[in-house]
């Protein structure tokens, strides 16, 4: 390659620059989904692991919100992926358990704790904090049974 | 600034006859004992209610009293009487010295939104013969109407009542219901914190801070709100700039012509930066001003010349309709060409309309994680600190698998990384638009151009089949569509000019807008601001340290120039304290507040009136040395009110050597009128 002339006989150096994440690979963020899904969507504060995947993927951009949600009112979109298992969720789950904001309940179901209560409470009460979350999980309300995830899940699979 | 309660009259009426209390209070300490649930609280709820305050406990219009002033009532030989009837009446007295009389009705067919006011002392001296005046509350426009209690209550006390921001950006006044949670606590849900219950219901902007402000008449409350006015004016006349700009934009559109060079942001423009409009000619762009000249100057050549005769031009006619028709297949092909362009840049922008649409997503997500990240060290989430909540060790701030060799940004980082990318793509989001928007106004004035020659095209055919001694059809139409053309230019450039002239009108607001607000003091608390805070700050330590704070060291304890609140190490105090000092923290910032005003000038009315201020929280000292403290009310004309069901035995001793008023109950408050007075009311000097 030729280099332009005031390059020549120079060094260079490449440093390793930090990388940019995504907002929903923060443990805090993840952390405050998941706590705000057990403490909106789910009876006695308690989901199960494929509960908390779907919709914690679910969650995610305003049209996996959307395709979550006309799926999830019968409206079919046979070309878009409405069930994923992210990696980020299990870790996440470990935090939230290592926290004790979670405990985790015969095997595969998860509580949230008085402690995640606490914090969930403190999201709850700014109605500016995580706006658009609240009003998904709004829309879901108590809807979101197990049942209905587990009947999602044999539709779109 | 000062108010002070001299009596209160509660009257009940039953199908057995009246039932009630009197009041009387003095200046200094006032402490009301009675037993629990015999009607303490009533007492402190009726001042809130005769002075049309409920608006700071709840949003709904409920009656805040007990069932005993509204529904039943229970006599002491444990008969109940059903309530027909009932009012409220407290006598209270300015800093001028003057006097008036509240009268409030709570059952009966009296309209429970009227408030009798008589100017005079009605409950302690009646039969004066006063007349009331009639105003009411609740009802909208109860703080600033004719005949609004709170307008005369505001100028009765001397609170010239600022007005404050909405959620919506809107104005309204500084309501009194959201001062008063600083001077009367009430006991339900009055402790938990520093203004504990704020009427959010209002939808006022910070409301919690601007009563503060208010409340200690910091300068920086008018800063603030004459700054807010003037960005909202800046955000207005920008909206009228934007708004004449479109105008221009389409004015220039009837010609296919793009604006060019129009600042954003309203200014004035020298000869050289001036805006111009540009309108596509023969594959290029020419300013409408050369346009106009050379159209006008094609017509008069055209005007000059006689019009000729079809036999004289047949020749020049024929080339003229080869010449015209292979220039439309030209101009249609291009036409096509151009098409195809603007179909796929569009496509381009709807993909970063996308882009930035995720990024925007990306950016509110960020500064919610940042948000969520405070909440998390308040709960000392170790994830929060870099740490593994199980073995401690250091982790990365990501979910994504472990691994060393990447570092992921920070999250302000990443917030800085997020919004320099929306400004680049809104920086092309904004070239491309333009870019499409020229390519459109081309389009348009390509097609003009083929309509033009397809007209051209058949006055030729047709001069071309017309008698030899008629004028050419052609020559006459290219007159006409040339007149027309000049004209249609004329109108738009005058009214671009017109337009031109109003968008200096609003640059000339918008530039005295923007000096103002340079005007404006830079830092938020002017000097005698932070004077007066580092007043209230020694007071409050002081008053804390009395009463026996031990969670963290008094002198460490500063009040925040943020929120003028008690904060340790930059954190609210309320999350550090144990329950205990939490309500010594109350009680020294409530009365320091007291104590402020009688140094300096605030709008604080020198009246603290405490509902059972917790005191089994605490221990007994911390109680006594509150009396003392409060005690030093009455010298300096100030009164502080409390309520308690501290049992008399322990409560007396408390008492020793401080001078006070005590009014105790025995059994109920309320009860029928015909029996021994109800309460015992003993002054003690000390």
């Amino acid at each position: 390659m030729n280099l332009p002339e005031e390059f020549e006989g120079a060094r260079f150096l490449f440093r390793k620059q930090p990388v940019a994440l995504p907002p929903d690979l923060r443990p805090i963020w993840r952390i405050s989904v998941l706590l705000l899904i057990l403490h909106r969507c789910c009876r006695q504060k308690r989901a199960s692991l494929n509960k908390l995947h779907v919709l914690s993927w679910a969650i995610r951009t305003s049209q996996s919100r959307q395709t979550f949600l006309d799926v999830f009112n019968g409206v079919a979109h046979p070309d878009k992926a409405v069930i994923r298992f992210d990696p980020a969720m299990n870790r996440a789950l470990d935090l939230v358990r290592g926290e004790n904001l979670v405990q985790q309940i015969g095997g595969d179901h998860f509580q949230i704790t008085a402690k995640g209560t606490a914090l969930s409470g403190e999201i709850e009460s700014d109605d500016d904090l995580m706006r658009v979350e609240k009003w998904f999980l709004g829309e879901l309300g108590s809807n979101a049974t197990e049942t209905r995830i587990k009947k999602l899940m044999r539709l779109v699979t | 600034m000062r108010l002070r309660i001299r009596a209160i009259q509660l009257r009940v009426k039953t199908p057995e006859g009246m039932c009630g209390a009197d009041i009387v209070f003095q200046d200094g300490l006032v402490v009301l004992r009675a037993e629990n649930s015999a009607g303490k609280s009533t007492v402190v709820q009726s001042v809130i209610y005769a002075l049309g305050l409920e608006g700071m406990l709840s949003a709904s219009q409920a009656v805040p009293l007990p069932h005993a002033m509204t529904d039943s009532i229970e006599v002491d030989d444990k008969k109940v009487l059903s309530v027909e009837e009932s009012r409220v009446t407290v006598e209270i007295e300015n800093g001028d010295g003057q006097i008036a009389t509240v009268s409030r009705s709570i059952k009966g067919v009296a309209n429970k939104n009227l408030v009798n006011v008589y100017l005079g002392s009605h409950l302690t001296s009646p039969d004066q013969g006063l007349e009331p005046t009639d105003y009411y509350v609740i009802e909208g426009g109860a703080a600033v109407s004719e005949r609004g209690f709170h307008r005369w209550f505001a100028a009765f006390i001397g609170w010239k009542i600022p007005r404050v921001t909405r959620m919506d950006g809107s104005e309204c006044p500084l309501y009194v219901e959201c001062v008063f949670p600083l001077m009367i606590i009430e006991q339900k849900r009055g402790w938990s914190a520093i203004q504990a219950r704020m009427p959010f219901h209002y939808r006022i902007r910070d409301i919690a801070k601007k009563s503060t402000e208010f409340l200690l008449a910091l300068d920086v409350f008018e800063t603030a709100l004459r700054r807010q006015r003037l960005k909202e004016e800046a955000l207005a006349i920008r909206a009228e700039w934007d708004q004449v700009a479109a105008r221009i934009s389409d004015v220039a559109k009837r010609i296919n012509g793009v604006v060019q060079n129009l600042p954003e942001v309203p200014r004035h423009w020298t000869e050289e930066e001036a805006p111009t409009i540009l309108i596509s000619r023969n594959g290029g762009w020419v300013s409408l001003q050369d346009a106009i000249r050379a159209d006008i100057q094609a017509l008069t050549e055209l005007e000059e010349r006689e019009i000729p005769r079809v036999q004289q031009v047949a020749v020049e006619v024929e080339t003229a309709l080869n010449e015209a028709e292979s220039d439309l297949a030209e101009t249609e092909f291009a036409t096509a060409e151009l098409f195809n362009e603007i179909q796929s840049e569009d496509a381009q922008l709807s993909g970063i309309d996308e882009r930035l649409i995720s990024l925007q997503e990306d950016e509110r997500k960020n500064v919610d994680a940042r948000k969520l990240r405070r909440l998390g060290s308040v709960q000392q989430l170790e994830v929060d600190q870099g740490r593994c909540p199980t073995c401690h060790q250091t982790i990365a701030d990501a979910l994504t698998v472990e691994d060393d060799s990447e570092q992921p940004m920070t999250i302000d980082e990443t917030l800085k990384f997020i919004r320099s990318q929306i400004e680049t793509f809104g920086t092309i989001q904004k070239a491309a638009m333009r870019s499409v928007e020229a390519k459109k106004r081309r389009l348009g004035a390509l097609r003009g151009h083929a309509n033009e020659l397809r007209a051209n095209i058949r006055a030729l055919r047709r001069t071309l089949v017309s008698e030899g001694s008629q004028p050419s059809v052609e020559a006459v139409e290219r007159r006409i569509r040339l007149t027309e053309r000049v004209n249609e230019e004329r109108l738009t450039s005058d009214e671009v000019a017109e337009q031109f002239d109003a968008l200096g009108d609003i640059a000339k607001r918008f530039k005295e807008n923007q000096d103002t607000q340079d005007k404006l003091p830079k830092g938020d608390l002017s000097e005698r601001d932070q004077q007066k805070l580092k007043r209230l700050q020694e007071i409050f330590i002081s008053e804390v340290s009395q009463f026996g704070l031990t969670s963290v060291d008094p002198s460490t304890l500063r009040i925040s120039e943020e929120n003028y609140k008690p904060e340790h190490d930059g954190f609210d105090l309320e999350f550090d304290l144990s329950a205990s000092d939490m309500v010594r923290t109350l009680w020294g910032y409530l009365h320091g507040l007291v104590e402020l005003a009688r140094t300096e000038q605030t709008n604080h009315l020198g009246l603290l009136i405490l509902d059972e201020p917790k005191q089994q929280e605490t221990k007994r000292p911390s109680f006594q040395e509150l009396f003392h403290r409060a005690s030093a009310a009455g010298a300096n004309h100030q009164q502080v009110i409390i309520a308690t069901s501290e049992e008399e035995q322990t409560l007396l001793p408390l008492l020793d050597g401080v001078s006070h008023q005590y009014i105790r109950f025995e059994g109920r408050i309320l009860r029928p009128l015909n029996a021994p007075p109800v309460a015992t009311s003993a002054l003690s000097a000390g």
